[in-house]
C-alpha cells in the first residue's frame, strides 16, 4: 500500500515536473509576472503578454539541452 | 454551435484523455488475456470508484475558491503540465527519447504476470496490475478535465470529451482486442501539449486580470504560435544530431 502511494504521489509530481529546470524557470516567470502587476502596477496584459515569449524561450533552452536517450 | 473556447475545451480534453486511456487499456488487456477478465475488471471497477470520489470530493471545493484565483492556479498548473508534455514531444518527435511503444508495454505486462502465474497470489497481484494502471493514468485524466473545464465553467464539456475518448478506446479495443499500437501517440501528445500551454498562458493572464484583444480567440494566436515554435524546435534539434547541450 505504502509503494502504491509513493506511486501516486511521485505520478503526480511527474505530472508537472519533469525537467526541474524548465518547471522552477516556468514557475519564476510567471512570479516575476505577478509581481510586476502587483507591486509595480505594470499593466496585467503586458506582464501576461511577456509571459508568452518568455515561456518560450525556456522551452527552447530546455529541449536544446536535452541529451539524448536510447 | 461551440465557441472557440468550448471547442479547445472539447478537443484538449479528449486528446489527452485518448493518450491516457490507451496506456491503460494497454496493461488492462495484458490482464485480461494473460490472467483472466475478473481481475483485470475487479481492478478497473475499483481504480473508477477512487477516481469518481476524488472528482466528488475535490471538485465542489473549486467552487469555494474566488475565480481570478483559480483561473491563476489552474493556468500555473496547466502550463507546467502542458510545457512538460511539449518538450517531450518536441524531443520524441526529434528522436532524442525512444517513442512510446505500445506493444512494448504489452509484452512486459505479459511478461510479469506470466512469471506470477504460479504464485498463489496472481489473481491479486493481476487485480493491482490492472488497479495501478487505470488509478495512475485516470488521475491525469481527471486533473486534465478538472484543469481545462474548471477556469471558465466548461467541466462539462471536458467531462464529455474525456467519456468520448473512452468510449472510442473501448470500441476500438473490442474491436481489435490487442494493443492500439497504430495510434500516433507523440503526434496526439504534441497537439494535447500546445493547447495546454495555450490555456495555461491564457489563464494566467486572466489571472493576473488581463483584457486579452480578441478575448476567447487569442487562444487561436497562442495556438498557431505554440505550433510554429513546436515544429522549428523539432526541426532544429534534429539539427544537432543526438549530441546535446
Amino acid at each position: 500500500m505504502r509503494n502504491l502511494l509513493e506511486q501516486i504521489w511521485h505520478q503526480g509530481m511527474k505530472l508537472f515536473v519533469d525537467d526541474g529546470a524548465l518547471a522552477f524557470q516556468a514557475v519564476l516567470g510567471v512570479a516575476l509576472a505577478t509581481a510586476a502587476v502587483t507591486l509595480l502596477g505594470v499593466p496585467a496584459l503586458w506582464a501576461a503578454g511577456l509571459l508568452v515569449p518568455t515561456c518560450l524561450v525556456i522551452l527552447w533552452a530546455s529541449v536544446m539541452r536535452a541529451k539524448k536517450k536510447s | 454551435m461551440f465557441s472557440p473556447a468550448a471547442m479547445s475545451t472539447i478537443t484538449a480534453a479528449f486528446l489527452g484523455s485518448f493518450v491516457e486511456v490507451v496506456e491503460a487499456f494497454t496493461i488492462v488487456l495484458a490482464v485480461g488475456i494473460t490472467r483472466s477478465w475478473r481481475p483485470a475488471l475487479q481492478g478497473t471497477a475499483l481504480a473508477l470508484a477512487i477516481l469518481v470520489v476524488l472528482v466528488l470530493v475535490f471538485g465542489p471545493l473549486f467552487a469555494l475558491i474566488p475565480l481570478h484565483l483559480m483561473q491563476f492556479g489552474v493556468g500555473v498548473l496547466l502550463l507546467l503540465f502542458g510545457m512538460r508534455w511539449l518538450r517531450k514531444a518536441i524531443l520524441r518527435a526529434a528522436g532524442f527519447i525512444p517513442l512510446h511503444d505500445e506493444a512494448k508495454a504489452f509484452a512486459h505486462e505479459t511478461d510479469v504476470l506470466q512469471r506470477q502465474r504460479l504464485d498463489k497470489r496472481a489473481d491479486y497481484l493481476a487485480m493491482i496490475a490492472a488497479f495501478k494502471a487505470v488509478l495512475l493514468e485516470g488521475v491525469e485524466v481527471v486533473f486534465i478535465v478538472i484543469a481545462v473545464g474548471t477556469a471558465h465553467g466548461m467541466t462539462a464539456y471536458a467531462g464529455m470529451g474525456a467519456l468520448a475518448a473512452v468510449a472510442l478506446v473501448l470500441a476500438i479495443g473490442a474491436l481489435v482486442h490487442k494493443p492500439l499500437t497504430q495510434i500516433p501517440e507523440n503526434a496526439l501528445k504534441l497537439a494535447v501539449g500546445i493547447m495546454l500551454t495555450a490555456f495555461g498562458l491564457f489563464w494566467i493572464g486572466e489571472g493576473l486580470g488581463a483584457d486579452w484583444p480578441g478575448e476567447d480567440l487569442i487562444l487561436c494566436v497562442f495556438l498557431a504560435l505554440l505550433a510554429s515554435f513546436s515544429a522549428f524546435a523539432i526541426k532544429a534539434k534534429r539539427q544537432t544530431g543526438g549530441q546535446g547541450r
